[in-house]
């Protein structure tokens, strides 16, 4: 019995206390922004997955853990202690962890990092999410979950983001509420993207030879030295950059954040210290790998800062992210210099996203997203709690403080803010919802955009507004059908599905010719239009090349002319292309 | 034979511990409380959770008592150990004789 449950009066009342829960207050996962639903006429596809993964079942019911392995690092601390208080209530049944990626040597490595204490570890394809619904359309935190295994049923899900408590999880073992979905619950139809089709020919494929000890697994940022001779990206799975050389393909060098700088604001005793380290707690991550130079990069990065409050018998540790940029050679792990994000102070609750930076070397400017309001936090927007200014779906909220960018200089000394939140998302009431956009330096302006909205907007270096570039227009905006009081995060994810189709992935600009490199639904465009005449050519990219799928990263200038570059990925292998633009 | 010399190893350990005084550094607590925060709202592209400082994220609560793993170390010695106590530890205490202690060890901590 767990000591929370002693302290609040012991076994005997638990159960009033539960049946008292029931009555007036919401369950904990009620209150979850993140939730899962078993998708109707699947069960039979369970059932004959569960046989397939080979385990002595000793229990028809079992518990599953289902994880994105790394998206949510910090919440999977959640997965041991709440195996823990099951095997503390006495439950007997299998556990199951099943980390839920396509890259199986990257996620082995992964599991052996984390030591979970399930009775059962499985790598399973993402496939296996075909089954089911997440209220934030994709899966990206990690839920515990009951099977019944004979009839392939779902019997209950909760989102790790949750409180995990004694409480919790009696709660939990208790549940049966089955959560099912009809499918398709918003119908959108596919429409065929036109525009000239394009046969990329290599000017370079290069195999990129990862390790045993760093097996490469997937990136959402990749960054090319001026010279074009290294690539910097940043594995998924281990927070890490790894450092490729682009003659060789061989993995040179892998930044990673060493023991000072996950100490840097943990400030704990040694051996509180080795506990939160063996309990997963602290994780260091890295994000945007970018080159200043040939051979320096700045890196954003989320160190931990752990704060330790003792009252008498309890203890609190809060685990806060420190927002750092970190300045590192290429050839070492050593830091050459660590500057912390500062955060102007405003009269309302926002957040400055380092995790997206735009570093500009030329001028030495770093710009960062600025965001405001819910969704924040795990939970679901409660209008008592959260004020009119925090919440998109009040015009109270669009009064003021609606910038795109923080600017710091080259210290991370805050300078202003610049631009404003695309006037759709506030048609919308999508509030920062899709907070997203980047920054690059031509000649001598700024060329900033939200990537949504089409608009690339061209500031001086005094920051005054010159003009715009159109590379589209979304057409006129459709209302969900979803109401936002009902439901607020099906609201926003169908504003944005109905509306938002179209995300710029990079901006160049060349030879008197802008290129936007664009993901249209799922298909990879470039528009190229004639900043004279201002029209648009639209050039379809191929999704697929040799059976491998293409992943379009960025865009830039070489010897040869202005090349994209991509990755080119199967289960086993990764590919570094580089094609001309057409 | 390697077995042998580990369980022989495991089985020297145990009985060091029954005989000297430990120094004990544990989480000298009944319940901890992890609290997360961070922005942890939903983000589709690309889909990160709680990278920002801000909002709470996520509540873990846990006995400190037993169950859970603790580092203990050696008076003598000063090598420590990651073990599980199988019955809570003692009130208030900072130094108890390895007898007193129900224990499982998980593995020697490297400095």
């Amino acid at each position: 019995m767990g000591l929370l449950t002693r302290r609040r009066g012991g076994r005997n009342i638990l159960l009033p206390l539960f049946l008292i829960s029931f009555l007036f207050a919401k369950l904990e996962w009620e209150k979850q922004i993140h939730r899962m639903y078993q998708l109707e006429g699947t069960n039979k596809s369970i059932e004959r997955f569960f046989k397939n993964l080979n385990i002595p079942y000793k229990s028809d019911t079992v518990y599953v853990f289902m994880v994105p392995p790394m998206v949510a690092a910090r919440v999977e601390i959640g997965i041991n202690s709440f195996i823990q208080h099951l095997r503390k209530q006495s439950i007997k049944n299998d556990i199951i962890l099943l980390a839920i990626s396509n890259k199986r040597r990257a996620t082995e490595k992964y599991l052996e990092r984390r030591r979970f204490l399930a009775d059962y570890q499985k790598i399973v394809n993402e496939e296996f999410l075909k089954f089911f619904y997440f209220s934030g359309s994709i899966f990206e935190v990690p839920f515990v979950t009951k099977f019944y295994l004979p009839k392939g049923e779902l019997l209950s899900s909760f989102s790790l983001m949750g409180k995990i408590d004694s409480i919790t999880v009696s709660e939990f073992i208790a549940d049966l509420s089955k959560p099912k979905i009809k499918r398709e619950t918003i119908s959108l139809k596919k429409v065929k993207i036109k525009g000239e089709k394009y046969k990329p020919i290599f000017v370079k494929k290069l195999k990129l030879y990862d390790t045993e000890e760093h097996p490469l697994s997937s990136t959402f940022y990749i960054s090319i030295n001026p010279s074009g001779t290294y690539l910097a990206l940043r594995d998924n799975l281990s927070y890490s950059v790894y450092i490729f050389d682009l003659i060789t393909g061989k993995m040179l060098n892998v930044l990673y954040p060493d023991s000072i700088e996950e100490r840097m604001f943990v400030n704990v005793p040694e051996n509180i210290y080795v506990i939160l380290k063996k309990m997963n707690v602290l994780n260091p991550m890295y994000f945007n790998p970018q080159f200043y130079d040939d051979t320096t990069i700045f890196i954003s990065a989320s160190l931990p800062r752990i704060e330790i409050d003792i009252k008498g018998k309890d203890t609190n540790i809060s685990y806060f992210n420190a927002r750092c940029l970190i300045r590192k050679s290429i050839f070492s792990n050593k830091i050459l210099k660590y500057l912390l994000f500062k955060q102007p102070p405003l009269d309302i609750s926002y957040l400055i996203k380092h995790t997206d930076i735009s570093v500009i070397p030329q001028t030495g400017l770093i710009f960062a997203l600025f965001s405001k309001g819910w969704p924040y936090g795990g939970e679901v927007l409660d209008e008592l709690k959260i004020p009119p200014e925090e919440n998109p779906f009040t015009n109270e909220f669009y009064k003021e403080h609606l910038y795109q960018f923080a600017i710091y200089d080259s210290e991370v000394n805050f300078l202003c803010f610049l631009g404003r939140l695309n006037k759709q998302f506030e048609e919308l009431k999508m509030g920062y919802f899709l907070c997203d956009g980047f920054v690059k330096f031509y000649g001598d302006k700024y060329y900033l955009t939200d990537r949504y909205s089409g608009i690339v907007y061209i500031y001086n270096q005094k920051f005054n507004l010159l003009d715009s570039i159109i590379l589209f227009e979304n057409s006129s905006l459709v209302s969900p059908s979803i109401s936002y009081s009902k439901d607020p995060v099906g609201y926003l994810v169908e504003a944005y599905k109905k509306n938002f189709k179209r995300r710029i992935l990079d901006f160049l600009l060349s030879d008197g010719f802008g290129y936007a490199l664009i993901k249209e639904e799922e298909q990879p465009v470039i528009y190229k239009i004639n900043l004279k005449e201002r029209k648009v050519r639209k050039i379809i990219l191929p999704i697929k090349i040799e059976g491998k799928k293409i992943n379009y990263y960025i865009l830039r200038k070489t010897n040869i002319g202005s090349v994209v570059s991509a990755l080119l990925e199967n289960l086993e292998e990764t590919f570094y292309i580089e094609f001309k633009l057409p | 034979m390697v077995k042998y010399i580990n369980n022989l190893f495991f089985l020297f350990l145990i009985i060091g511990f029954l005989i000297i005084g430990f120094l004990f550094i544990p989480i000298r607590s009944e319940a901890v409380t992890i609290t997360i925060y961070g922005h942890g709202g939903i983000q589709l592209v690309p889909p990160k959770v709680c990278p920002d400082s801000g909002g709470k994220c996520a509540e873990i609560v846990f006995s400190a008592s037993n169950g859970n793993e603790i580092v203990i170390q050696d008076a003598n010695t000063g090598q420590k150990y990651l073990v599980i106590l199988e019955e809570p530890l003692p009130a208030d205490a900072t130094e108890v004789q390895g007898a007193d202690l129900k224990i499982k060890i998980i593995e020697p901590l490297e400095e």
